[in-house]
């Protein structure tokens, strides 16, 4: 098995790059090693450059510069798109095919066994709980339909790798907790995730592993709870320890009673706090528990591209 | 990368080579086949020179039936539209009738032109029907110089073209226009020289070189015509010369009355049509009875082949 | 080969499904049936008409469905359909391949309709029947969209969006009439090989003279080699271009 699903080597996109037009560099060099069994989130602002190496991975457009692998080969090796699965940002098909003659389509063209192509159509739309569309025409389909049959159209080959472009636009609520399960199946089956959203919330919740591009450039990459800096603690104090309570509660920033008598105090990073906390816990073991509170990956993201704004107007 | 390019630019230069000598080949095949191909315009239709031949020639037909009279006025525009119509479908035997016909007053020439230019199209080589309106307007249009000559060899033409089985007026045409290219005009009898002739050339008879005759059944019309010239001019020492010696050439072994030349049957001792006496033929040498066939019927003697 | 013919199959699947197509078919069948009123007009050449006017508009249906192609392709780039489906197992070559064979499928499989009605129109009228000249005629229309829906890929893939269609229609109109080239010095290397002669397949003529079953086969041959060159360049620039 490949070390990185995904592997990138100074990989360089520059729009126009024809003489006569106006050059729009999209990425620059970018490394990029994602390892086998993640779920990795690809993350940055509008025009960052995340769709172009989305399609410089499914070798859809050229690079400039650089090289990409994908589960080791080369991305413009053919037989390695029988091993992906990938949706694309806003997917448009055949308006005047049915759904499952798309789907039959694309099980020809990911060279499925005859014998097993209806079988897994109807698994897949099961799935994506379209079943009882399968003989309606594309063309009449919603957004959110569209995006279903999509998600389909991905993973009908048991992909090993999923890359989806934006898969959670289009979708309601129950869509994105429909998509949002999915890739978690996907992932227990042993399919890695690589995906894209601006929807921080959702990658936050099911990715191990993110990336921020801004400008074409990577700003940063790694395990997300790595990434994500601790910015104080959390101390459940237990019911009958009003002593500590109030040794404490100053120095809160923020409180809340629990329903059992107890109390939830926020603190800020601060050594005197977990002081009083280790001498009381050394005396009464049971009395407090502690959570560290990291930032949010929102908060990590705007502070990410804030620093690297600001590094290019230096 | 550079293996699949490589191989892609193999592929198309083969393809170029096999593609270009393959269409030569193809373009020689089908112009052996459709051999008016070479007479069709040169304007780009997009191959549907047929169809728009079809158009045209509605149209042509629409303006001319405006039309009270063709004539020196509107010439021009028939023969401009006649000539579209033909340069899309040099194949188009009834334009090329019907237009000859049609100008054939006021341009007898033009029309001669354009049945000539079918003529040389091999696709209407088995078409008698355009020689022969070539001929007959060089010989009936031309005014006071009608063109016998030319006449003659396009009726020729349309015979050689009419399969074995000329039409009679055809041939007729033929032998009149021969008799006036060479100037003969008493009829029966330069129909006798005219026949005479043409036996002559089909036997190489100081004609240089031998030239199949054209004129079917040329043998019974020399006779036809030698007792017809006889009948009509029995005085004239021109006529008994030529019949003379035509007889003498042609129809000696023919049974045929030496005074009128009606055909005797076996057994006649006189001509039934002037009672000349005949040299009997046909008859059992021993008792004279009409023969049948080797054995005499009457009397059994065996008369030999 | 199953990657080609699942595309050449949706592609045959859109232009068949359209009701328009049909509809074209019924007045195809109109006019030609029409052509027996023309015996006054035509001074009784109506049967050649009719004949005529089969053979055009046989030919008319194959190129409108190769510009249908024209239309097809960039729109498929355009929307993002095509990208969809270059990112299974489909080189780019296979995709262009299945779509020239999809034209090429629809548009003999049109043709071979017109051409059945034809028939049947024409002995109703004349109480003839087939005829081996005219139905090698017929044939040869149809086999013509096999250079023609190669011609239409490659243009779609080398011209902006807009002008592809009116160019791929004018150079179908030329393309009869390549055969002039021969009478010139260096033109005539490019006959046949990268120049194509669409008048090949052109027997139109009522004092029909049979092509013959082994022209026919040849020509064939020679639009299939023809349209190896034209799949190959367009593959070749093709393969380099952007998919958006």
């Amino acid at each position: 098995m490949e070390e990185y699903v995904i592997k990138t080597e100074n990989l360089t996109k520059i729009y126009g790059h024809l003489f006569w037009k106006k050059k729009t560099p999209s990425l620059d060099n970018l490394n990029l090693e994602i390892p086998q069994g993640t779920i990795f989130g690809f993350l940055g602002p509008n025009g960052a450059g995340k769709t172009t190496t989305i399609r410089l991975l499914m070798d859809l457009i050229k690079p400039t510069g650089g090289a990409a692998w994908v589960l080791g080969r080369p991305t413009d090796d053919v037989r390695v798109k029988q091993r992906i699965g990938y949706l694309p940002d806003g997917p448009a098909f055949s308006p005047y095919l049915k759904a499952n003659e798309f789907l039959m389509i694309c099980a020809k063209l990911l060279k499925i066994p005859s014998r097993d192509r209806k079988k897994r159509i109807a698994e897949v739309l099961e799935i994506v709980k379209m079943s009882e569309h399968a003989n309606s025409k594309l063309g009449g389909f919603s957004r959110g339909m569209t995006q279903r049959i999509g998600i389909a159209q991905a993973i009908l080959n048991k992909p090993e790798l999923l890359i989806l472009d934006e898969p959670l636009i289009g979708l309601d609520p129950q869509g994105r907790l429909d998509l949002m399960n999915i890739i978690e199946m996907q992932k227990e089956a042993g399919t890695n995730v690589f995906f894209c959203s601006h929807i921080l919330s959702d990658v936050e919740r099911i990715c191990d592993r993110v990336g921020i591009l801004c400008r074409g450039h990577l700003l940063c990459c790694g395990i997300l709870s790595d990434m994500l800096s601790e910015t104080g603690f959390r101390a459940v104090i237990h019911p009958g320890h009003d002593v500590l309570m109030q040794q404490l509660m100053a120095d809160a920033t923020g409180s809340t009673r629990l329903p059992d008598g107890g109390w939830d105090l926020a603190f800020a990073s601060s050594e005197k706090v977990k002081g009083i906390i280790s001498s009381y816990l050394e005396k009464n073991p049971e009395s407090i528990a502690c959570f560290p509170i990291r930032e949010s990956l929102e908060d990590y993201f705007f502070r990410m591209v804030a620093q690297a704004g600001h590094q290019e107007q230096q | 990368m550079k293996k699949s390019l490589f191989t892609h630019l193999l592929v198309m230069a083969l393809a170029i080579f096999v593609g270009w000598k393959l269409a030569i080949s193809l373009h020689n095949l089908q112009g052996d086949t459709l051999k008016s191909k070479k007479m069709l315009s040169n304007a780009p239709m997009g191959g549907f020179q047929k169809f728009v031949s079809d158009i045209e020639w509605m149209q042509f037909i629409n303006y001319l039936g405006g039309l009270k009279t063709i004539d020196d006025q509107n010439k021009d525009e028939v023969i401009k539209r006649l000539q579209k119509i033909l340069d899309y479908d040099p194949n188009f035997s009834k334009a090329y009738h019907m237009g000859a016909l049609t100008i054939s007053n006021a341009s007898p020439q033009k029309a001669v032109e354009l049945l000539t230019r079918a003529c040389e199209n091999e696709q209407l080589k088995d078409n008698w029907r355009i020689p022969f309106l070539a001929g007959f307007i060089q010989m009936h249009y031309y005014g006071d110089k009608p063109d016998y000559a030319g006449a003659q060899s396009f009726f020729r033409k349309a015979i050689e073209r009419s399969g074995g089985k000329p039409e009679d007026y055809v041939v007729n045409c033929y032998l009149r226009a021969q008799a006036r290219a060479d100037n003969i005009t008493n009829s029966k009898l330069g129909m006798l020289k005219v026949l005479y002739k043409e036996w002559k050339r089909s036997n190489g008879e100081g004609m240089g070189m031998t030239e199949q005759s054209v004129v079917p059944n040329l043998m019974e019309r020399l006779i036809a015509a030698a007792r017809e010239a006889k009948v009509s001019a029995p005085n004239d020492q021109e006529v008994i010369s030529l019949v003379n010696e035509v007889s003498s050439k042609l129809l000696v072994d023919k049974h045929l009355c030496p005074k009128c030349l009606a055909p005797l049957a076996p057994g006649d001792k006189y001509c039934s049509t002037c009672g000349t006496k005949v040299q009997v033929y046909g008859t059992c040498s021993k008792c004279q009875a009409v023969l049948k066939g080797r054995y005499c019927s009457v009397c059994g003697f065996d008369n030999g082949n | 080969m199953n990657e080609v013919m699942a595309i050449a199959g949706s592609t045959w699947r859109r232009i068949l499904r359209m009701k328009v197509v049909y509809f074209l078919l019924l007045c195809v069948f109109v006019l030609i049936s029409s052509a027996i009123n023309y015996d006054v007009l035509s001074l009784q050449e109506n049967k050649p008409l009719m004949i005529d006017v089969s053979l055009v508009l046989n030919t008319l249906a194959v190129v409108l469905v190769v510009i249908a192609m024209t239309f097809e392709i960039p729109r498929e780039l355009r929307e993002g359909v095509a990208a969809t489906l270059l990112t299974k197992p489909l080189g780019r070559t296979q995709y262009l391949v299945g779509k020239c064979i999809g034209s090429i499928i629809t548009a003999v499989v049109i043709s071979v309709l017109i051409t059945i009605g034809f028939f049947v129109i024409f002995w109703l009228s004349f109480g003839e029947s087939v005829v081996q000249s005219l139905l090698e005629a017929h044939l040869l229309v149809a086999a013509s969209a096999i250079p023609m829906s190669a011609i239409a890929v490659l243009f779609s893939v080398l011209l902006p969006e807009m002008i592809t269609p009116i160019l791929t229609a004018i150079a179908l109109w030329f393309a009869f009439s390549t055969s002039r080239i021969l009478d010139s010095g260096v033109g005539k290397y490019f006959y046949g090989g990268v120049l194509p002669d669409l008048d090949l397949f052109n027997f139109k003529s009522f004092s029909m003279v049979s092509a013959g079953w082994p022209y026919f086969a040849l020509v064939v041959i020679w639009g299939i080699v023809f349209s190896v060159f034209a799949l190959s360049l367009a593959s070749l620039i093709f393969r380099f271009k952007d998919i958006k």
